[in-house]
């Protein structure tokens, strides 16, 4: 399972992991470009309108057929954020060839539908064709719009918008639903050569292939792509500013707390390894002490947790409450942070924390997209990315580098969405 | 340890095999050999939301309890006599526990890369031990009144659920797994223990595990925590599906709520369900033949809605079939649901008077297939898979056999007797502002 590098050519490198332990193989094209509420926009733009088929594939339907004719092979466009970057991934997930008895190369099919999709767009006079544009336009509209359908995922991301609020680089979601209305043809085709040819691209592959093999046929479908320059913005803590707190009225019934806290430590830090010890005992785990406490104790709600952004070196602490426990539930999640900061971590809770975390690391070996996303993540940035390394350095963490974290923490934005619909429950008519 | 004697499954196709052994307790326990970094355990009880009226075998009465027992339960299974909670003990061995319930049953499981003997012993023994207080009860109400919300704010859930109204007259599927403020304001722990001697039962549960294990070993440490015989509880089960008409309850279910714009889930009911489970088995995979044959990404429908811009790209569809309950459904989101609703019934016309096309059974068949096969890549789907084969009664193995059995004419003929008019409701959910 350890994974084997070469270039694929000058502009754009390939890693694969070789291993006959999984029955479908996996693979996935990554390109990365500075973050901006431009990039965002575009890039769920641009992946809605290469899903709509290429010249050999000329709709969506023929992609999909092809697609059910590689045995139910899937090729999907996401947007994933790394700190100030934004990756544009065409990933896939194929059965390997042992389980298809037609004698087929899935690997080689799905490699020449993505570079359908990639090298091989319908386009008119350097521009993507209207309809085409036009249609997506309302689709990333309406996806982007669709946010509000689930309060909790809403709540995240105002807290998100409030904590980045003097960061002219992070994508709002009204800049982006602007950014979608106004793009054109032209636009998102002058976009589609900028990710080509100006982004930092890899290529990741998990299955039973020989790297060389796998290379071989990305070659035979692809003309280079990427740029050799490094485009990465390296990830750096965001400064604390101002605190602030906003509540916001939604028609539901319960509230949505978020509390963004500042901890200034980044996964490139040598503090990050007691960053992530001090969010696991703090509220990563149904074991830590938000969990045990502001659920458990006191019961004022069914979630209540914490999430480390590590590539901005925030925390967020969200919970779905009663309205009249917003007080109640602030103090305890409050008196929780500061009974770290006091040091009151148990060798149970360390122990407990250190050991949640190197089960993850291993079990993150069953799962390809993981397997992706810690590699290719870690490897934007130049570190290494070495599981055993990294669980060695989560062993060696002591209390005191946690409680020396647990300290750095500010609270930067508290964002309460107030649940407006008063409990109707209690009025039923008894059956 | 006495002389211990397995049933043994194997797919040459898929490579794979499992191994089966009832133990004294009537617990039966089931080991998935497989070479993976992450073990998984899951053990569950054959007893869901739907099951809230039952009778024990040689009692005359019927016992009804209050929605949401089944789940309540779950959560408060976890807490230990001693004050001490599930959670701890799997987390200080780095096992990472969590629980469900659905329709039908309750599952407790693990996933670790170590400690597996601690953690299977921790998990048969916190299930087998239950400790339920006045005090424990009324703080659990508390959280379980927090997520009962969460999942009334949730439009997908209130839309899924108005589906379920929409289908049926009678049958508790219609309630909520998690039941309502008000009916678990009525458990109690009397109530609690009551439930638990019926249903957790070990003939009426299973337990699978699955990862780079030895199913002598696993038995060996299953053992040591459970009792040496059966208790002697029989349930009996009754059918709610006979209490339903083959109608749906009412053809159109509407809320408001906060949504962008309306979403819709459209419920097709079928209360045709083979009581024999290899025929169970057989009717899920032609209906799910049919199912990609008609509404798939690769098929004309949903191209055609697409391409027209009627419905939102995630359109969805599944068809549940289990021996209580069976429908299909199709959710996604849309300007116009009632104009989606009447395309898919136009097309639907128009292909039982053009016919089937057998391509597209070819290639339903082949997506079936691949998708199957491709659910054997993770221990974690794997064990939660084959608790419900053995819950429905079925060999997971011979879903991959069914599927290349089913012939082009009975799919025709499923398809000839699935989609009447009748048997269709539409829940929908629309903006707070919008107009009717």
């Amino acid at each position: 399972m350890i994974p084997q590098k070469i270039k694929l050519w000058e502009s754009a490198d390939l890693t694969a992991i070789k291993t006959d332990k999984f029955k479908t193989g996996m693979i996935s094209f990554s390109f990365s470009l500075p973050l901006d509420a431009k990039l965002s926009a575009y890039n769920l733009m641009l992946g809605g309108v290469l899903r709509r088929g290429s010249v050999r594939y000329p709709s969506a339907t023929a992609l999909n057929r092809r697609l059910d004719e590689l045995y139910a092979s899937s090729v999907e466009i996401k947007n994933l954020r790394c700190g100030k970057n934004e990756l544009l991934i065409f990933s896939s997930e194929m059965l390997d060839n042992a389980f298809v008895n037609d004698g087929s190369d899935l690997l080689d099919g799905v490699l020449e539908l993505i570079s359908e999709l990639i090298m091989n767009p319908v386009l008119e006079d350097n521009s993507f064709p209207k309809a085409a544009v036009d249609k997506e336009r309302v689709n990333v509209s309406d996806a982007i719009k669709a946010e509000i359908n689930n309060p909790r995922v809403y709540a995240s991301r105002r807290c998100a918008e409030l904590m980045h609020s003097a960061d002219t680089d992070f994508p709002t979601v009204r800049q982006m639903a602007e950014l979608v209305d106004t793009c054109d043809g032209e636009g998102l085709y002058k976009h589609y050569k900028r990710v080509l040819t100006e982004s930092k691209a890899s290529v990741f592959y998990v299955g039973s292939e020989d790297i060389d093999d796998v290379a071989k046929k990305i070659k035979a479908h692809f003309s280079p792509f990427g740029s050799a320059q490094n485009v990465v913005v390296p990830m750096s803590a965001e400064g604390f500013e101002k605190s602030k707190e906003v509540t916001e009225d939604f028609p539901v019934s319960q509230g949505k707390l978020c509390m963004g806290f500042r901890i200034g430590v980044c996964a490139d830090s040598d503090e990050y390894f007691a960053a992530a010890l001090f969010n696991e005992i703090f509220g990563g785990s149904p074991a830590s002490k938000l969990f045990m406490n502001v659920r458990e104790k006191m019961g004022l709600c069914y979630y209540c947790s914490s999430a480390y952004d590590t590539y901005m070196g925030n925390i967020t602490v969200s919970a779905g409450i009663d309205v009249s426990d917003l007080e109640c539930a602030k103090a305890e999640i409050l008196r929780q942070l500061e009974d770290m900061k006091a040091g009151r971590i148990s060798e149970t809770e360390l122990t407990a924390a250190k050991k949640s975390i190197a089960n993850w690391y291993r079990q993150m070996l069953d799962y390809p997209f993981e397997l992706f996303a810690f590699y290719s993540t870690r490897g934007l940035f130049g570190r290494k990315a070495d599981p055993e390394e990294y669980m060695r350095r989560f062993d060696a963490v002591t209390p005191e580098q946690i409680v020396k974290v647990a300290k750095r923490a500010i609270l930067d934005t508290v964002y309460f969405l107030k649940g407006t619909i008063e409990d109707t429950d209690a009025e039923e008519v008894e059956e | 340890m006495r002389e211990i004697s397995f049933e043994v499954y194997e797919d040459q196709l898929l490579r794979e095999k499992y191994y089966k052994y009832t133990h004294p307790s009537g617990l039966d326990i089931y080991v998935f050999p497989k070479k993976l970094s992450s073990t998984y355990a899951v053990i569950g009880t054959h007893y869901g939301s739907i099951d809230n009226s039952f009778r024990i075998k040689g009692e005359k009465n019927i016992t009804t309890v209050p929605d949401g027992i089944a789940h309540f339960l779950e959560h408060k299974l976890f807490a230990n006599e001693d004050g001490s909670d599930a959670f701890e003990h799997f987390s200080a061995i780095g096992a990472d526990a969590n629980a469900y319930t659905s329709f039908n049953k309750t599952a407790y499981l693990f996933s670790c890369t170590d400690n597996f003997e601690e953690a299977l012993g921790e998990l048969i023994d916190f299930v087998s031990h239950p400790y339920f207080t006045e005090e424990s009860v009324e703080r659990e109400r508390g959280i379980i009144a927090q997520e009962i919300k969460m999942y009334d704010d949730s439009p997908a859930e209130v839309c899924y659920y108005g589906m379920l109204e929409g289908l049926y007259k009678k049958h508790s599927v219609k309630r909520n797994i998690c039941g309502s403020c008000r009916s678990i304001s009525k458990i109690t722990p009397e109530l609690l223990y009551e439930c638990y001697r019926v249903f957790y039962e070990p003939s009426n549960m299973a337990l699978v595990v699955c990862g780079d294990l030895d199913a002598r070993e696993v038995v060996a440490i299953a053992d040591a925590h459970l009792p040496s015989k059966e208790s002697g509880v029989e349930i009996v089960r009754i059918s709610e599906n006979d209490l339903e008409s083959a109608a749906v309850a009412t053809p159109r279910v509407e809320k408001r709520m906060k949504v962008s714009k309306p979403i819709f889930n459209i419920g097709i009911k079928d209360i045709d369900i083979p009581s024999d489970p290899i025929e169970r088995l057989r009717k899920d995979a032609a209906m799910s033949i049919l199912n990609e044959m008609l509404f798939a990404r690769a098929g004309e429908l949903y191209s055609e809605l697409f391409e027209g811009g009627l419905v939102s790209p995630e359109m969805s569809y599944c068809y549940t079939i289990n021996p209580s309950f069976a429908f299909n459904s199709i959710a996604g989101e849309a300007d116009d649901p009632k104009a989606v609703l009447k395309r898919i019934r136009e097309y639907l016309t128009e292909k039982a008077e053009k016919g089937l096309s057998h391509e597209d059974f070819e290639r339903g068949k082949r997506v079936m297939y691949a998708e199957f096969v491709k659910e054997f890549d993770s221990t974690e789907e794997i064990a939660n898979n084959m608790l419900s084969f053995i819950f429905d009664g079925a060999d997971i193995f011979r879903y991959a056999e069914i599927i290349s059995e089913v012939s082009f004419e009975e799919v025709k003929a499923l398809f000839s007797r699935s989609f009447k008019e009748e048997f269709f409701t539409m829940s929908v959910v629309r903006p707070l502002d919008s107009e009717a």
